[in-house]
């Protein structure tokens, strides 16, 4: 899963405490984060690199906006996320929003992918996993789409066969089932997801 | 968010939309107005093919009259005729002070697009993503006419179309190319600088020419009587890079009274006396330019065609 972290030009420039967090908070629930931060203007380049054809919002699942960090850019990259149906996460920590905003929050189409919500370092853990959640529902993440090799012995193979034999499943649909379950009664994973 | 004021003026092949439309669609997309204080205006409605000279001289007219009224100009129009509407809107404008950026959709077939409001809804669908990147490219210091269709704004008269379909149909130099947009819109150092004069409107053009595009087999003395009546002669040469000897003769002695110019991608592989030959613009730009500098007069020469008016000129 792919975000893009808003930042103005201001902010990127210098290091900043909050958008680090969000960062290191999204990294650790296994998210790419692309931003301008901390990145070299060639680096930066490189990462969204697209053909004449190709959208680089295409391209990302989501995007997180810090209030702090917002420029001329913000309204024009929210803009963008709505049109391309991605998720926006509009972040602050003094209550107030740009009353830009209002107009998307009373729209039932836009407020549908817009969340605004207020956060402080205990609360950015579960906001962000909440929202992660969000994103895998929305762009239908739900759907394997990460290949992933794995080699069996040839008795897993005779039993997923035996296993499979007469049903709408799939070997690969019944491993996928399976994990499903472990996942969803194993409470330390839960526990570690809502750090 | 709101703090430019930019105008979205349409001049699409979408004939189904009208005035009354056009304006519930941009103050219907919340998406446009987070951007800027948008408004609609509504300049035409036609086919590619039935777009004339004078509906240039239109739209140039209606930017040029309500340019002290907005930060910048986004014009909807379809990308195959973009090129020739953008490259003319860019000779009319002189000390251009803001952008104008001509913007819509590529690949939406006209055979699709019927008058019902939801077909409506989904050409706009289809344009939105690009009209946002317009408007937000109209807020910027871009002081050109440019074409933006993907994810990159090149300048109109350094722009062609590319034959035989694809996926992006327009070929820009890369001297062209003034931005690339990912999640926001970088500058190259190609846009020209804003210039210091008073923005004019030179658009007086003469479409009173005669075009050849050569080709083999041609009974070239068919023009001979035509071009009696013409104020100038205009020859794309494609790829053949030489002129047939019938049409060579009717040249020089056209070309004794009236402007002949010859159109070509390298050098000619001989002279033709009393011509003026073209290789370093792009076609549309040299026969668009040929007929606005034909506006002002009857006599053009090669330094007038060869003077670098508006960055049309290849480096």
């Amino acid at each position: 899963m792919k975000f893009y972290l808003a930042t103005n030009e201001t902010v990127a420039a210098k290091a900043n405490t909050d958008l680090t967090r969000i960062t290191e908070a999204l990294e650790r629930l296994g998210v790419m984060v692309i931003s301008p931060l901390n990145k070299s203007e060639s680096e930066y380049a490189e990462m969204v690199d697209t053909g004449p054809d190709e959208m680089v919002f295409e391209s990302i699942d989501a995007i997180i906006i810090e209030s702090e960090a917002t420029g001329a850019n913000t309204g024009y990259q929210i803009a963008l996320a709505l049109t391309h149906k991605k998720p926006i996460l509009y972040l602050h920590q003094n209550g107030t929003i740009d009353p830009a905003l209002k107009p998307l929050l009373k729209n039932k189409t836009t407020a549908k992918l817009l969340k605004v919500e207020k956060y402080n370092a205990q609360s950015l853990n579960s906001i962000l996993n909440e929202f992660i959640k969000f994103v895998e529902i929305q762009s239908g993440q739900e759907t394997p789409n990460i290949k992933f090799t794995l080699r069996i012995t040839s008795k897993i193979e005779k039993y997923l066969q035996w296993k499979t034999h007469n049903t709408k499943l799939s070997k690969a649909d019944y491993l996928r089932e399976l994990i499903d379950r472990e996942i969803d009664k194993d409470d330390k994973f839960k526990n570690y997801l809502d750090k | 968010m709101l703090d430019k004021k930019i105008a979205i003026l349409y001049c699409g092949s979408n004939t189904s939309i009208n005035a009354g439309q056009f304006n519930a669609l941009v103050k219907k997309t919340p998406e446009l107005n987070i951007m800027a204080d948008v408004d609609p205006i509504f300049v035409w409605s036609k086919p590619i093919l039935d777009i004339t000279a004078a509906d240039w001289q239109v739209l140039a007219s209606k930017i040029y009259s309500i340019r002290d009224n907005y930060d910048g100009f986004v014009v909807i129009h379809s990308s195959l005729g973009a090129i020739n509407t953008a490259t003319a809107v860019s000779f009319f404008i002189e000390n251009l002070k803001q952008p104008i950026l001509f913007t819509g959709s590529i690949g939406v077939s006209q055979a699709e697009i019927k008058s019902h409001w939801e077909n409506i809804k989904t050409y706009w669908q289809n344009i939105k993503a690009n009209l946002i990147n317009a408007v937000q490219s109209a807020k910027i210091n871009l002081p050109e006419v440019a074409l933006l269709y993907s994810n990159q704004i090149v300048r109109a008269n350094l722009t062609e179309l590319l034959a035989g379909a694809s996926a992006y149909p327009l070929y820009t130099a890369d001297s062209g190319v003034l931005a690339k947009i990912d999640f926001s819109i970088r500058l190259t150092k190609n846009v020209l600088s804003k210039p210091a004069g008073k923005t004019k409107l030179v658009d007086t053009f003469n479409t009173n020419i005669e075009i050849i595009n050569l080709e083999t087999a041609v009974d070239y003395s068919s023009i001979i009587t035509p071009l009696k009546n013409r104020d100038g002669l205009f020859i794309k040469t494609k790829n053949f890079y030489s002129v047939p000897k019938a049409l060579e003769n009717i040249i020089v002695e056209f070309g004794k009274t009236k402007p002949v110019a010859i159109h070509t991608d390298d050098n000619l592989e001989k002279d033709v006396p009393n011509s003026i030959v073209l290789k370093n613009m792009t076609e549309p730009a040299a026969l668009i330019k040929f007929m606005w500098l034909l506006g002002q007069t009857k006599k053009i020469n090669k330094a007038m065609m060869e003077k670098n008016y508006r960055g049309e000129i290849i480096r």
